[in-house]
């Protein structure tokens, strides 16, 4: 959003509240279905973000120029030391998030809020443990789903489970499949019209795959698409029209294998799903044939590695096109189809573009299934090439498994060039953001026999680096111009999800626990950190109910290639778990499970639009919120002893406050402790976002000796005094500028500070920015290098050695710094402000209790009452500009 | 003092929801959207010939290293076929075609199941431990594959397991460190040399670079 179209949002909303309206509905779209809340800001009702599988967020409040100075807001820990591949999703101001199958409560569900961080409810669905035994690659689950209040989870053991989103009450379970089948559920199910959409895994345990639609009111199963077998299974009619004639026939998911193979032919589905609401289709692919032995399975094996569209409301296939007949590699096509719209050759196309696990990227045309491009994003030697006129894959002959013969550099490895971590759309860069991985195989094919529920595999696999030697990457890819524009190698398999953002950050995570935040248009890291866990998971991003943007991740190795670090699986054996993409080498750096949730926020702030003249050092002053290793689900208050008045307060804060107690605020408290007859101790906090939640709320003290009167966080006493915005000029320059009218601030280079972004920075800010006076104003950061005593001096100061003409500042601040300067500056109270309504330059300031205490608002009132004249006197010896409160009515003047 | 803009704007959602009544749906797909698949049918002497001639004696094998008051004797139970060659090369031919190498990996590396290449056994590393983890499966995933296979070829794996986990250890616990190397060694791997015996072949420790 432009900067004026927010400032002007801000406006109306500040007027509806002075007038006593209702505060107005702020999310930018209020519509309660997912497309729309896809568009809201504040949400990420879905895990691939939106029905396009874009995984863009409209925020940018984290941006390239900011990013380096994120930190840590708060954590979760799930409780599950398994791989951790869900993405959370955010509806409403509550994130819901799922852990694998594993501990005493698998597959369990958590609802917390999305700021906070607090635990609301959990849901425990019934587990059958065995079910892990069946589980080909770590027993993870990708997400959740939610529509209509209701949240959708697959379990390992096949269940498919609707919960109440606000209580986390079970309203109905329905079984989709059979362990003794060897069929498990770990996909992110998608509701689509109604319908939550389930795909099954188990391609290594020869299952037949499907793709199921449940009713999402009742649990009852609407349609089922096999990916084997007669076209009545498959859900194959009369509109079926692939566009390539080796997909036209009857029948072909029988006649493409050897007798009843089919059966056991795998072809399941547990990726992702997008959606187009204009054309009414979902977009999907499935997984790999069974056995991975191709010798076993002649023929082209549909419907396997193919990507359908289907009606979601019947489930029949409108077209479908077959990556890779006759898999010969593993190489499973269920990755993502992200649905955009790309200039091609002058032409404004429909499309999807899929990055396929066997190592090419496809443009397809979503309407019709042509395959536009398809072009290498690795290294691929296996496979020569698309013929986009038959629409086949040429396989390069000399990397033929042959049963018994080890063939060697097979390039991509079983789980492909990429497998189902997902990509991200930036429609500014019009960029696909790729984590990857980068290895190579040796293959040796050998006889298997099917017995259900045991894997059905024949193959024995080697996975080692690709070429360079290095094992992962992320990178960004223009599908138009058809290449990489920039790359980051890792030394792992990067296997996280991404997502980018209108502030052009993307996000990715690394094995070895590195969480990174990188320039969507360079590929510069801007910012990194260290977790208790490899990231295995999916990034989401949403504006907080503070008005924060947040990120929030799983970390916690696992998943195929992490599973050798947090199972018993001897690294010394070079085909253990049929050969980990991330071998070995894993279990020397990685702690295992550590299962945690965690989110960063954007922490201190800078100026954006506003030339800033210096840009302070940020303070990283990470303030610790870790030690929730259990699951705690209400804050214990500390018990105050009974002759204690308990200050919250910030430890470098003149002269309000600071850890010598030399402020007015600590004087104050002392002059209201001995009227009380108790003793003053402090909590010392940063007085930034998170103070009254981490001090005040938490219970850990009691006062909060100045919050503006009315300040909707506490209850507030009546105010104490009341000041103003100040200019504060050098006596010598004989300036007398008192108004935000005068036409000399154009010319002059005005000091302001700031806090943050437009949105939350001070009124004389905000009214010089209404007037276009931007290119001679310099913000200082309020919060300023924290390390320094005094960080909001340095506007001050720069008055006295004239680094700017004059500054706009807070009465007590400027007051106090301009009494201690060496150089003898001028302050004026601020006037016109009324201009510039509904921005207030005079406050009222109180002091503020937790809500309810009214024992202690009583007395604080009582000594306000009482004490009025010693408490002025206090505030003018330290130079506090004090002023009459101004009569209601508009427009009226006392002075 | 609060510094500052005093004016935070709390973003508010308004959102109902409606009453849902809980539902249990167990729902089922009709018979003809089953893959007609056959069945295995328990073998006919299941049950009757376990542990030899004297069953009974498996009632004996601890699963548990916990005795409250007397510890008992060892039971006595025997592997007919301890130390046969033959049983071995039996055993890692079982070993496949059963599918065990599908979850164990071959060699007994392990993956989806735990490793069998080592002397950490979960429910007992003895040989009449190991026959009942086979007979009897266990909760976290093995299966039960006592309906389906005849005593002498649970012996057979038995055997081949207690090769497969006849690991070189020179400590008591485990060191995973880089500098210096440990473990050190590893398998040659088995598309190199299949072998019933593969902590015969060893090689130094290759950090998962191409062989």
């Amino acid at each position: 959003m432009s900067r004026s179209t927010r400032r002007t949002y801000i406006l109306a909303v500040l007027s509806a509240v002075l007038l006593g309206f209702p505060a107005a509905t702020l999310a930018q779209n209020s519509g309660t279905d997912l497309v729309s809340r896809s568009k809201d800001p504040t949400q990420w009702p879905m895990a691939p973000h939106d029905y396009a599988n874009t995984r863009f967020s409209e925020l940018e409040q984290i941006n390239t120029s900011n990013a380096s100075r994120m930190q840590l807001a708060w954590t979760f820990s799930v409780g599950a030391d398994r791989g951790q591949e869900a993405a959370p999703i955010i509806v409403d101001g509550m994130m819901y998030v799922v852990a694998p199958y594993a501990g005493p409560y698998p597959n369990r569900v958590f609802a917390l809020d999305a700021t906070s961080g607090e635990l609301k409810w959990s849901y425990a669905p019934k587990p059958e443990p065995s079910a892990a035994g069946v589980a080909c690659c770590d027993v993870v689950n990708r997400g959740v789903a939610y529509d209509n209040g209701k949240i959708f989870l697959n379990t390992l053991d096949n269940h498919t489970v609707a919960i109440d989103a606000k209580t986390g009450k079970e309203l109905w379970h329905t079984k989709l499949g059979e362990i003794n089948k060897g069929e498990t559920i770990t996909m992110a199910p998608l509701v689509v019209k109604g319908k939550v959409l389930v795909g099954n895994s188990g391609g290594e345990l020869g299952v037949r795959g499907w793709l199921t639609a449940v009713d999402e009111n009742t649990g009852a199963i609407a349609w089922r698409a096999y990916g084997t077998g007669p076209d009545s299974d498959v859900l194959i009619g009369d509109d079926f029209k692939p566009f390539y004639d080796f997909m036209k026939g009857k029948d072909l998911g029988v006649k493409s294998w050897p007798a009843d193979r089919w059966q056991t032919g795998g072809a399941t589905f547990w990726g992702w799903i997008s959606y187009d609401p204009e054309s009414n289709l979902i977009y999907y692919g499935t997984a790999n044939p069974a056995p991975w032995n191709a010798n076993q399975r002649s023929g082209d094996n549909l419907w396997a590695t193919t990507i359908f569209a289907r009606d979601p409301d019947t489930g029949r296939a409108k077209w479908a096109y077959q990556v890779n007949p006759h898999d010969l590699f593993d190489h499973d096509e269920i990755n993502e189809n992200v649905l955009v719209e790309l200039p091609i050759n002058g032409q404004n196309r429909k499309v999807l573009i899929h990055p396929g696990r066997n190592g090419y990227m496809y443009v397809i045309d979503r309407a019709t299934g042509e395959v536009i491009s398809a072009d290498a994003y690795d290294f691929v030697n296996s496979y020569k090439g698309v013929d986009l006129k038959t629409g086949r894959i040429i396989p390069n002959g000399e990397k033929t498994p042959l049963a018994g013969k080890t063939i060697d550099d097979i390039c991509p490895s079983a789980p492909g060039a990429k497998d189902w971590q997902p990509t991200a759309w930036s429609p500014r860069t019009k960029l696909l953001y790729v984590p990857h991985q980068h290895l190579c195989m040796s293959f040796k094919a050998s006889e298997v026999g099917y017995i259900a529920g045991t894997p059905f595999v024949g193959a024995d696999v080697d996975m080692y680096a690709g070429p360079g030697g290095y094992r992962g990457e992320f990178m960004a890819w223009d599908p138009v111009a058809r290449k990489k524009v920039w790359e980051i190698h890792e030394k792992l398999p990067v296997w996280t999800g991404t997502l980018v953002t209108a502030g052009d950050v993307t996000f990715y995570g690394t094995l070895d626990r590195m969480f990174k935040a990188v320039n969507a248009k360079t590929g510069e890291v801007l910012w990194q950190f260290r977790a208790g866990s490899g990231f295995i998971g999916q990034p989401a991003t949403y504006r907080g109910s503070d008005g924060e943007q947040y990120v929030a991740i799983l970390s916690g190795v696992g998943g195929w290639p992490g599973v050798v670090a947090n199972a018993e699986v001897d690294m010394r054996s070079a085909t253990a778990r049929s050969a980990s993409p991330a071998p070995r080498r894993i279990c020397l750096s990685i702690p295992p499970g550590a299962a945690n949730y965690w989110c960063s926020s954007w922490g201190p702030r800078l100026p954006t639009r506003i030339t800033a003249m210096r840009r302070t050092t940020s303070a990283a002053l990470l303030i610790p919120l870790l030690g929730c290793a259990a699951v705690p689900l209400a804050q214990a208050n500390e018990v105050p002893a009974a002759n204690e008045l308990r200050i919250c307060a910030d430890p470098n804060n003149l002269p309000f406050s600071n850890a010598a107690q030399e402020g007015f605020e600590n004087k104050l408290a002392e002059m209201i402790a001995s009227h009380l007859g108790k003793t003053v101790s402090y909590t010392w906090w940063a007085q930034r976002r998170g103070f009254v939640r981490n001090t005040l709320k938490a219970g850990k003290c009691d006062v909060v000796m100045g919050v503006p009167a009315h300040y909707e966080l506490v209850e507030t006493t009546k105010p104490y005094y009341r000041s103003t915005y100040v200019f504060i000029t050098r006596q010598d320059r004989h300036l007398e500028l008192k108004s935000l009218l005068d036409p000399r601030l154009r010319n002059l280079q005005v000091g302001v500070h700031l806090i943050g972004d437009d949105g939350n920075n001070p009124p004389p800010a905000q009214a010089l920015g209404d007037q276009g006076i931007v290119d001679n104003v310099h913000g200082y950061s309020i919060y300023g290098d924290y390390r320094q005593p005094n960080p909001p001096a340095r506007l001050v100061e720069a008055v006295a050695n004239g680094d700017v003409d004059i500054a706009a500042v807070w009465g007590p601040l400027g007051g106090f710094f301009a009494q201690h300067s060496p150089v003898p500056l001028a302050l004026a109270p601020i006037q016109d402000g009324e201009r510039f309504a509904p921005q207030t330059f005079q406050f009222d300031i109180a002091m503020g209790v937790r809500k309810g205490d009214h024992a202690l608002l009583d007395q604080l009132n009582g000594f306000i009452t009482e004490h009025a004249s010693e408490v002025t006197d206090l505030l003018r010896s330290y130079g506090v500009p004090l002023i009459e409160k101004q009569k209601a009515a508009a427009g009226a003047k006392d002075q | 003092m609060m510094i500052g803009c005093p004016h935070r704007i709390a973003f508010a959602a308004v959102v109902t929801w409606a009453g849902i009544c809980a539902l249990h749906a167990q729902q089922s797909l009709p018979p003809s959207q089953e893959a007609q698949q056959p069945t295995v049918t328990p073998r006919p002497d299941f049950g009757q010939t376990v542990g030899g001639d004297r069953p009974g004696s498996f009632m004996q094998v601890p699963v548990t290293h916990l005795f409250p008051g007397a510890q008992p004797n060892a039971p006595p139970i025997k592997n007919p076929v301890q130390g046969d060659r033959n049983a071995e090369q039996r055993g890692m031919r079982y070993f496949i075609n059963f599918n065990c190498i599908g979850c164990h990996a071959a060699n007994g590396g392990g993956g989806m199941g735990p490793a069998l290449s080592n002397t950490t056994f979960t429910y007992g590393g003895q040989p009449e431990n190991i026959y009942l983890s086979i007979y009897q499966g266990r909760p976290n995933g093995m299966p039960a594959w006592g309906a389906v296979l005849p005593d002498s070829v649970i012996w057979d794996l038995v055997t081949y397991i207690g090769k497969l986990s006849n690991e070189p250890t020179p400590q008591w616990g485990r060191t995973f460190s880089a500098d210096p190397l440990s473990p050190n060694v590893e398998q040659v791997p088995t598309e190199q040399v299949s072998t019933s015996d593969p902590w015969s072949s060893t090689k130094k420790f290759s950090f998962g670079q191409k062989p």
